[in-house]
């Protein structure tokens, strides 16, 4: 009997462990989003995490932003340290950008973030083919006369897909840069012989709760298709799932970030556009 | 030469059997007073097996006088009569074997079966369930099993969890018939109404071979068999539901039981308590009803059959635009089964209960949150075919049969809608498997002292649909129970489970969604070890009641969602699944009082559920969100000495439920990203509950046993954390945004009040 509450004593204190186990968590130090398109300027957004009793107001957004590293592109032979500049516009409205460098179908470019002693590295390519806009057109909105739903059909890269994911993006013209659809990334062998995707518009930020999906009548809109490698183009998926539903069925996972040593995603981007009236 | 000697037995007793004995007895339960149809009868010296009809009643003619006859009825004490007269009609009372002795006399001692069964069972007679706090007005069968260490169930959550199993690990049997979804109204109440029940049973190891298929337990509950002796009545009118029961004898030998009922939380009580302590949040609406029939008829001694049938629903929605970024969402689901049994008594003392049984269990999902909406809708259904034969011989009781598992498992389509465009995530059609099992075990009666049971279930499962999946798999056991001495014993169980169905809990959710797989050649079944050993101890003539139990399980082939179940480009659910192990280990300290005016019981356990995933917080161990290190419950109970008063408590506490902490957001595209810590890194608050009972009982003019019955659920008004969430909210004083963190509740404190009567 002495032996048998032995046994239980030390039984308890086996079990008796607390969540210790588990993996211990580095905190984030960058967060970067940084793109390169065909024939276009880099450009790289570099932000703080913040807590959840941070507040993010127009006065203390800038305290997340980090404009204190030093920010280098590298493709082959060609090298740039990118300058930090401003734009209103953007959410956040500071970034780091190339002068000279622009992205070129095919090629790979990698990113070095250095702060604070710290380097933070990703690599990207940029497909080498673009897609096509076939056509657009608009459908009628059920009980809505004021506006239209835009659908755009695009070009098949491969039949299988091969690892191809598009990113769409539109702009109208009361817009100065491109947002991104809620929905807005698709890899490309999800679909069947044609590819159709409906351009619901996002909001322009979490900020922005008043931009419906569909087009005003008489508006002219401006689609851009992408071609993104499957390393970003898988966060982006993702990031949709995440941001597009504010998916309550997610079970706490976090976004498969291609920066090393950070957050977020450098993205490589082979793009057209076609502009169109709403009618 | 043993075929030679049965036939000229045989012929023997056909010679004597012309009427010169006439052996007439009726069995009754003790404490309800109705008879028992289908207990069996043992005439020892004429080496032959009966079985009581549908009055409870048995007559023949035994061919050897005196004889020693035994009556026997599964969750009853075996009563032993010896007849030495011709002629002779005896009234047979059994005692369950849990039944509280200043109840019934029969005996001044309680009984003992928690030292002596070999099997870690739980056992719960008619008596016992009606002993317990009645909330909203009636006992609960479910409830009652979580005062036993071990056994956990949430609030909000749908089924139970057993030893560090999930909840699908279960194998929850109504009348033979597969139950999948217990619950109603999140685990409120459970689908089993307590008018009908006869007694449950719950194995949280040493599982009997005849059944199989899950990794944890088996919860057995059996309904009454509807007597054919009279009509009876039984309502119940509360402020939260309603039921009915009645009882109608069809004729000398066939008699139906219909039962059903019915809630109406949101008509009067919800709004009211809402309105008063929690006036800033919206009014869950949560509503259910079942019903229930039974229908036996006893063709003779030696046969009898049943057929039962339920049919339950429930719906649950929540609005929570004031609170939280889910601006609504709706939920229904139910079961439904029906089965038919055949009792059978062979002239070879073969007794063979064989069933049939079809159910079916459905799962509906509706979520809108801004321009988005959702839909999906899931079910499992079955047939399903077993039968068993038990044989004693000497000191062995052998059982052994088959059973024939065909499932359909109906996965949905996922409907995604932005305003009016519509997108469809298509699972495969429905697909079927079949398992095919054989089964034998043999109940050793060692010594005085050492009783052991040995078991062996075969199976042979096979999936057809795009891919063919076979897989043969075998699943031995073994319990020991040993006396040390005649109030304590030390029991031991060991035993292989394989478990050819998956379900999936979207945990994090809100909302009860469970999504049923069947196994599959990238999805291979649950496999799982389970060893216990308990020491048991009773005192002061079993009146006392301790024990410590250690149990050790170790799983593969888990299944859970990767990310998220909403993933805009995923195929179909398998893309989202990914496979892993699991373990659980804990300690289950439990005493009890169980006789006299005023009883008691108190258990706890500690145990730590773990999960190991390759694809899940990068392959290092982390805790299943159920994973509930602390887990207490009490009891209490006092009845006044007129017995017209009974007042009854309990309380629970468990450990939070584990869930992963978002740690901090980020800006990505101009929209907020969740960073979360590593998995179930963080708990909810404890949970802890109290509610109280009291019941006043009075006859009106002996034609009514009537209850007043007064509860309160949630006593003290505990918001138990269900579900937490976070969203960006905008301060006009600071002008910025904050994440805030909102903890939402379920149910505050509920009282209720209930008037039952049942028919004398």
């Amino acid at each position: 009997m002495r032996n048998f509450l032995s046994f239980i004593l030390i039984f308890l204190l086996f079990v008796a462990c607390s969540d210790d186990f588990t993996k211990s968590q580095e905190k984030p130090k960058v967060v970067v989003e940084g793109y390169i398109e065909n024939d276009k300027l880099a450009k790289v957004f570099l932000t703080f995490p913040f807590g959840l009793n941070d507040e993010i107001g127009d006065e203390t957004y800038v305290n997340f932003i980090n404009s204190y590293a030093k920010v280098v592109i590298t493709s082959d032979s060609e090298r740039e340290v990118l300058t930090f500049r401003k734009d209103e516009n953007l959410l956040p409205p500071y970034y780091y950008s190339t002068m000279l460098m622009t992205g070129k179908p095919g090629k790979t470019y990698q990113l070095q973030v250095i702060f604070n002693g710290d380097t933070v590295t990703s690599v990207t390519t940029i497909p080498p083919q673009a897609t096509e806009i076939d056509s657009m057109w608009f459908k009628d909105v059920p009980n809505d006369t004021a506006h239209k739903d835009l659908f755009v059909s695009v070009k098949r890269l491969s039949t299988n897909g091969n690892g191809n994911y598009f990113k769409f993006f539109t702009r109208t013209q009361r817009q100065t840069t491109f947002f991104p659809l809620a929905i807005s990334t698709y890899r490309e062998d999800t679909f069947g012989e044609e590819i159709i995707v409906e351009m619901a518009a996002g909001g322009e930020s979490f900020l922005d709760t008043t931009t419906s999906p569909y087009f005003a009548i008489g508006d002219t809109v401006m689609v851009k298709a992408s071609v993104v490698d499957p390393v970003a183009g898988e966060f982006w998926r993702l990031y949709d799932n995440e941001t597009g539903f504010n998916n309550p069925f997610s079970n706490g996972s976090n976004l498969p970030s291609n920066i090393k040593g950070g957050l977020g995603v450098w993205t490589g981007m082979n793009s057209v556009t076609k502009q169109v009236i709403v009618k | 030469m043993i075929k030679r000697f049965t036939f000229i037995l045989l012929l023997l007793a056909t010679f004597q059997a012309t009427g010169q004995h006439k052996f007439t007895a009726t069995v009754y339960d003790a404490e309800t007073r109705r008879p028992l149809a289908g207990t069996q009868v043992v005439f020892v010296a004429n080496n032959d097996v009966r079985i009581t009809d549908e009055k409870g009643k048995l007559s023949y003619e035994p061919q050897i006088l005196p004889d020693t006859v035994i009556f026997s009825f599964i969750g009853y004490k075996d009563t032993t009569v010896v007849v030495r007269k011709t002629q002779e009609k005896i009234t047979v009372r059994l005692r369950p074997t849990a039944i509280q002795t200043d109840k019934v006399v029969v005996t001044s001692q309680k009984s003992d079966e928690n030292v002596k069964l070999a099997r870690d069972e739980v056992f719960l007679s008619k008596a016992e369930l009606m002993d317990l706090p009645a909330l909203m007005g009636e006992q609960d069968v479910i409830r009652s099993f979580t005062t036993n260490a071990g056994v956990q169930q949430f609030e909000g959550m749908q089924g139970i969890y057993v030893r560090g199993g999930s909840q699908d690990q279960n194998l929850i049997l109504f009348d033979e018939a597969i139950v999948y979804n217990p619950s109603h109204l999140l685990g409120f109440f459970s689908v089993f109404n307590p008018d009908i029940i006869e007694n449950a049973k719950l194995y949280k190891s040493g599982v009997p071979a005849k059944y199989g298929g899950r990794l944890s337990s088996v919860l057995q509950v059996s309904s009454q068999n509807p007597s054919p002796e009279k009509v009876e009545f039984d309502g119940s009118l509360g402020l939260i539901s309603l039921r009915a029961k009645c009882n109608v004898p069809l004729g000398e030998k066939t008699a139906i039981q219909l039962s059903g009922r019915k809630s109406y939380l949101n008509t009067m009580i919800l709004p009211l308590v809402y309105s008063v302590v929690n006036p800033d949040k919206s009014v869950p609406h949560l509503g259910f009803y079942d019903a229930n029939a039974k229908f036996s008829f006893a063709m003779n001694p030696r046969n009898l059959f049943s057929v039962s049938a339920y049919i339950g629903n429930d719906e649950f929605s929540m609005d929570q635009s004031q609170q939280s970024s889910v601006k609504h969402n709706l939920v229904r689901w139910g079961n439904s089964a029906i089965v038919a049994n055949w009792l059978h008594s062979s002239k070879r003392n073969f007794i063979t209960s064989t069933s049939v049984s079809c159910s079916e269990s459905h799962f509906y999902l509706e979520m809108v949150q801004n321009y988005f909406s959702m839909t999906t809708k899931t079910g499992i259904s079955d047939i399903d075919v077993r039968t068993v034969t038990n044989k004693k011989v000497g000191k062995n009781l052998f059982s052994f049969g088959a059973e024939n598992l065909i499932q359909q498992f109906r996965l949905g389509d996922l409907e995604l809608k932005l305003d009016s465009e519509k997108r469809v995530i298509n699972n495969p059609d429905a697909c079927i498997s079949n398992e095919f099992s054989l089964f034998v075990e043999d109940n050793i009666n060692v010594t005085d002292k050492c009783n052991v049971v040995v078991g062996l279930r075969s199976s042979l499962y096979s999936k057809n649909d795009s891919l063919t999946y076979i897989n043969a798999s075998i699943s031995p056991r073994i319990q020991a129970r040993y006396m040390l001495s005649s109030s304590s014993s030390v029991k031991a169980s060991l035993s292989h489970e394989t478990q050819n169905l998956h379900l999936v809990s979207l945990v994090s959710s809100a909302l009860p969604a469970d999504v049923w797989f069947p196994a599959t050649g990238n999805l291979p079944p649950e496999k799982g070890w389970l060893c216990s050993i308990g020491f048991f101890r009773n005192f002061m003539e079993n009146a006392y009641e301790t024990s410590v139990s250690l149990f050790y399980k170790r799983m593969d082939n888990l299944v859970e969602f990767k990310n998220s179940l909403l993933d805009t480009y995923m195929h179909n659910f398998y893309d989202r699944i990914t496979t892993g192990k699991g373990f659980a280990c804990g300690t289950e300290l439990a005493v009890a009082k169980k006789q006299g005016q005023f009883q008691w019981s108190a258990s706890y356990a500690f145990s730590r559920t773990l999960r190991k995933f390759a694809e899940l917080n990068d392959n290092h161990l982390y805790p299943a969100s159920f994973d509930r290190p602390h887990d207490a419950t009490v009891t209490l109970s006092y009845s006044t000495k007129s017995k017209k008063w009974k007042f009854a408590a309990y309380w629970v506490f468990t450990s939070g439920k584990a869930y992963s902490e978002l740690s901090e957001m980020y800006l990505i595209a101009g929209n907020l990203v969740h960073h979360y810590g590593a998995m179930n890194n963080t708990r909810m608050p404890a949970y802890h509950r109290l509610d109280l009972s009291a019941d006043y009982q009075w006859f009106i003019k002996d034609k009514f046993d009537a209850h007043l019955q007064f509860s309160i659920y949630n006593a003290y008004n505990r918001d138990n954390p269900y579900f937490i969430s976070y969203d960006a909210a905008y301060s006009e004083d600071t002008q910025s945004y904050r994440i805030d963190k909102t903890i939402t509740g379920l149910f505050p404190i509920l009282p209720s009040v209930s008037l039952t009567l049942h028919l004398l």
